[in-house]
């Protein structure tokens, strides 16, 4: 009895000794980032934060004053100004719930792995934040402007991509992690999608411009930056970037669209696109076999033709064939000559299916893919029509 | 009703005799000084009746304490018997001695049914003081014992503690004669075996032990006696004295002697192999081995169908996990592990906690604390105040404190989400358990976070499972495993698939029915 009492002693003292909740943080300490966009700065870098105001963003008063406040610093090294930031925000900055990192081009350009090495080595930032290149603005604008549908523009862009892999152009790079992972992996480069702002920036920071019913500026995600090994070397543009989802097969839910006249055209929407790759030797040389197999619906005819007929749909299937493959190949055409980057991932699916193969690819598998023969063909399955079986067109565009 | 200063008689003479060399006063054969000598023990207790009668020439008395007899009996039967209808035998002619006459007296004419003889005092004295009649004959040294208990009781009503939509809605009461009876008429059957005793050096108290002989474990009978014995005590007042006297652990947090107030919980344990105790004076049973499992069990879940039942254990299971892990999980979560919450939820919850002055620790303990008193007193609180206090409870402290900034609103989720699921657990014994168990969590979430959290729950398993119940490890049947008990577990498969009794509950009988249905009714088909 008397040893569980000096034992009961010992652990309430020591107890009250170490006070321990070592790394514990309170809710109200601690400023939320949901967003970060590094800019260059003569001094080194400019960053800013863009910091969540709890009080406005969930309740009421989210509709009548700003959720959000931008901070910017700058210093010689990143860690050493998101630390200066604390002089602003008299809060610890907390990055788990950062939702978007957006990097300037020209930072991007010279000294990208200079810039995000604080946040690969940092436990805090959360891996799957989406991160964008501006391309033509500068990286604290995107932050700056304000967004309709949810008042922290840093969770509004995130939302955006997540909508725009599923539904309208996919890239394998969405998120920091996958970055990280492309750029470290070998027989792949990473490609990052860039985003800008369109309209007048300066009203569009302002609390007016969202209480217009037609925002005077807003973000646009376009094209899609390449990073040769870590380095920003050039641009896809909205085109080129069809050819490179066929190739990839990872966006599901696309819109595909092929003239039939001078003014209108077919549309398809793909429910699923599967790319399969097969590698081959011959002669010892490596081929790639792209098969792009496509189920979709008809979207909308804005042409005369008789869905009911088997004929017509096999005619439309041979159309939007040649339309994946043609897309296709002058993406890779480009990729190819123009950037010498495989954003792709032709060495990695090399890698998977002939391992030993690749062993001698491997060490300038940059200058192999420039010459890599690639196949391509495509399989489109047009199963469904849509509610109306019936072409309105077909009954008055003939006469 | 006994005087204060016959008890102390009563605990002198316990005290003095405790070393078992008493040296036992036995009856005299002559009435007046035996009728002395009760009155003088009992110091002329005002509710002890002596009625002196003549039978032929024979000198004859009746003892009985007022009030614990059944009226009618008394009075009525036995002394109508032996003053009237004794007349109207034959054999009344042929007595002609003292001797003869007793002998008659035991035979043909008491007209009642359990009687016995007696020579020494000390039983006479528990007869006497338990309710039954004492007949002391002029130059016999023997008494005969009437069996004549009764007195009022609170009628069997509808359980309070436990109660249900649909089953049977009789429930214990006070009286033992009253439960036993309760769990006789839903088992009918030869082997049912009711083995009473008497616990409390004062009190007295009858306790029987109830099983079915055959199928309960025999060990775990033996155990059950061998710990009765063990007691003592001056008084049992209630069942959960002899609960704490005689279960395993008896430091431990958690129960591992079942209690019921219902005979069709009895009445099925006793038939899967559980011993029952039944306990003078309390309406609430005692059922060994008590494990985890039938913790978590209600007596309903067997009148319901069974994916209905299944999906409701389910549902206790997680409120069980959820009333003893919320409050830690979400003070570890809001102080340590930030990043695990979705980014909208994170907002929400920070909007609350700004302006707040306490640390979410100290604030859920608040508010943890502050349920506990009200939930005390509710139950301790005279009924007719009962609205004054929801008022109080969950206006001022629920929705004032938060528009005053003390506590934020989403504590108060918590601590009422914690509050609903301690209460949907069947057994308010583990309840208990539960919710004091809750705060050394809340103390490891805010001093570790969930590492905290997940050794004390560690730990707890562990605890658990070195536990034992009259020899059955605690969580059986999850460890050890058992297939066939698993069935009633935390799912439970229809009546006609659980063919087996429990092991190690019941060791040496295990089928219970046939093993289907269908060989006779299935389908309803011909």
């Amino acid at each position: 009895m008397k040893r569980i009492i000096i034992l009961i002693l010992v652990v309430i003292f020591s107890l009250s000794s170490l006070t321990s909740c070592w790394g514990s943080r309170e809710l109200d300490e601690m400023a939320l980032v949901s967003g970060l966009a590094i800019d260059n700065h003569p001094e080194g870098y400019e960053i800013t934060v863009q910091i969540m105001l709890p009080r406005v963003a969930a309740s009421e008063q989210a509709a009548s004053s700003l959720a959000t406040r931008n901070f910017s610093e700058h210093g010689e090294s990143v860690f050493q100004t998101i630390r200066r930031l604390i002089r602003r925000l008299s809060r610890k900055a907390f990055f788990s719930h950062c939702q978007v990192i957006i990097v300037h081009e020209d930072v991007a350009r010279e000294k990208l792995f200079e810039a995000m090495d604080f946040f690969f080595r940092d436990p805090e930032l959360r891996s799957d934040a989406v991160f964008l290149i501006a391309k033509d603005v500068k990286a604290k604008d995107v932050l700056s402007v304000l967004t309709v549908m949810d008042p922290v523009s840093g969770v509004s862009i995130n939302k955006i991509l997540q909508a725009m892999q599923k539904y309208f152009q996919a890239n394998r790079d969405m998120n920091f992690h996958d970055v990280v992972a492309d750029i470290l992996a070998d027989g792949i480069d990473a490609a990052v999608r860039g985003v800008t702002v369109k309209g007048n920036l300066e009203k569009g920071k302002k609390y007016e411009d969202i209480q217009e019913s037609e925002p005077v500026a807003y973000i646009v995600i376009e094209d899609l930056a390449i990073l040769k090994e870590g380095k920003l070397i050039g641009w896809l543009n909205e085109d080129d970037i069809k050819g490179y989802n066929n190739l990839l097969g990872k966006i599901q839910n696309a819109i595909i669209t092929v003239p039939c006249s001078d003014t209108n055209f077919y549309n398809l929407e793909t429910r699923k696109i599967k790319t399969k790759y097969k590698v081959i030797e011959e002669d010892g040389k490596v081929k790639v076999k792209v098969k792009i197999n496509v189920t979709a619906t008809l979207g909308e005819i804005g042409c005369n033709i008789d869905i009911t007929d088997d004929k017509e749909i096999k005619r439309l299937q041979k159309i939007f064939e040649e339309e994946f493959v043609t897309n296709a190949y002058r993406t890779l055409e480009k990729l190819q000559k123009e950037y010498k980057t495989d954003i792709v991932g032709f060495g990695e699916e090399i890698h998977r299916q002939k391992p030993k193969l690749w062993k001698n690819l491997k060490d300038d598998w940059n200058k192999h893919f420039e010459t890599l023969e690639v196949d391509i063909t495509s399989n489109v399955k047009i199963d469904k029509t849509g509610k109306n079986t019936n072409n309105p067109l077909n009954k008055y565009l003939k006469k | 009703m006994l005087t204060l200063k016959t008890i102390k008689d009563l605990l002198i003479n316990n005290k003095k005799n405790s070393d078992n060399n008493k040296p036992k006063v036995y009856i005299k054969s002559d009435l007046h000084t035996n009728i002395d000598y009760i009155r003088n023990t009992l110091n002329n207790a005002s509710d002890l009746i002596v009625r002196e009668f003549n039978i032929k020439e024979y000198r004859c008395a009746i003892c009985l304490i007022d009030g614990l007899t059944k009226g009618d009996y008394a009075h009525d039967l036995l002394l109508k018997n032996l003053l009237v209808d004794i007349w109207t035998t034959d054999k009344i002619r042929e007595i002609h001695s003292v001797d003869e006459l007793f002998d008659a007296l035991q035979s043909q004419f008491i007209a009642l049914l359990d009687i016995s003889v007696v020579s020494d005092f000390d039983e006479l004295f528990i007869n006497l003081l338990s309710g039954d009649c004492v007949l002391l004959v002029d130059g016999i040294a023997k008494s005969i014992t009437i069996e004549t208990k009764g007195w009022i009781d609170r009628g069997i009503v509808e359980s309070s503690s436990q109660t249900l939509v649909r089953g049977p809605k009789d429930s214990f009461n006070e009286s033992l004669r009253t439960n036993t009876m309760l769990i006789r008429r839903r088992i009918k059957d030869k082997r049912l075996r009711v083995e009473s005793r008497k616990i409390g050096r004062i009190s007295k108290t009858e306790v029987a032990i109830m099983y079915m002989e055959g199928i309960a474990n025999d060990r775990i009978v033996q155990e059950v006696h061998r710990r009765l014995d063990r007691i003592d005590i001056d008084g049992i007042i209630d069942s959960s004295y002899i609960e704490q006297m005689i279960q395993d652990h008896a430091y431990s947090l958690f129960p591992t002697v079942h209690n019921t107030e219902r005979p069709d919980t009895v009445a099925s344990s006793i038939m899967c192999g559980y011993v029952a105790i039944v306990v003078d004076n309390s309406p609430f049973v005692l059922l060994v081995p008590g494990l985890f499992v039938t913790f978590t069990q209600a007596a309903e879940d067997y009148y319901h169908n069974f994916y209905y039942v299944t999906f409701i254990r389910l549902v206790r299971f997680v409120s069980l996990f959820l009333a003893l892990l919320t409050p830690g999980v979400y003070i570890a979560i809001t102080t340590f592990h930030q990043e695990m919450l979705p980014t909208s939820l994170l907002i929400s919850i920070s909007n609350q906690r700004e302006g707040v002055p306490f640390p979410v620790f100290i604030e859920a303990l608040i508010m943890e604390l502050t349920f506990e008193i009200l939930r005390e007193a509710g139950i301790r609180m005279p009924r007719a105040i009962g609205s004054a206090m929801s008022i109080v409870g969950a206006l001022i402290l629920g929705e004032a404190a938060v528009n005053a900034g003390i506590v934020s609103s989403f504590t108060v989720i918590i601590v009422s989400l914690t509050a609903i699921c301690s209460l949907i657990i069947p057994s308010y014994h583990i309840s208990i358990s539960i919710r004091v168990t809750r705060f050394i969590f809340m103390v490891l979430g805010a001093t570790f976070g969930l590492f905290g959290i997940i050794s004390g729950l560690v730990v707890l398993g562990l605890y658990l499972s070195s536990m034992r119940s009259f020899g059955v490890p605690y969580l059986f049947p999850f460890a050890p495993l058992n297939f066939e008990a698993l069935k009633d577990s935390v799912i439970r498969f229809p009546l006609w698939k659980v063919n087996q009794r429990p092991k190690l509950i019941s060791d040496n009988n295990e089928t219970r029915q046939s093993s289907d249905r269908k060989n006779n009714y299935m389908g309803g088909k011909t």
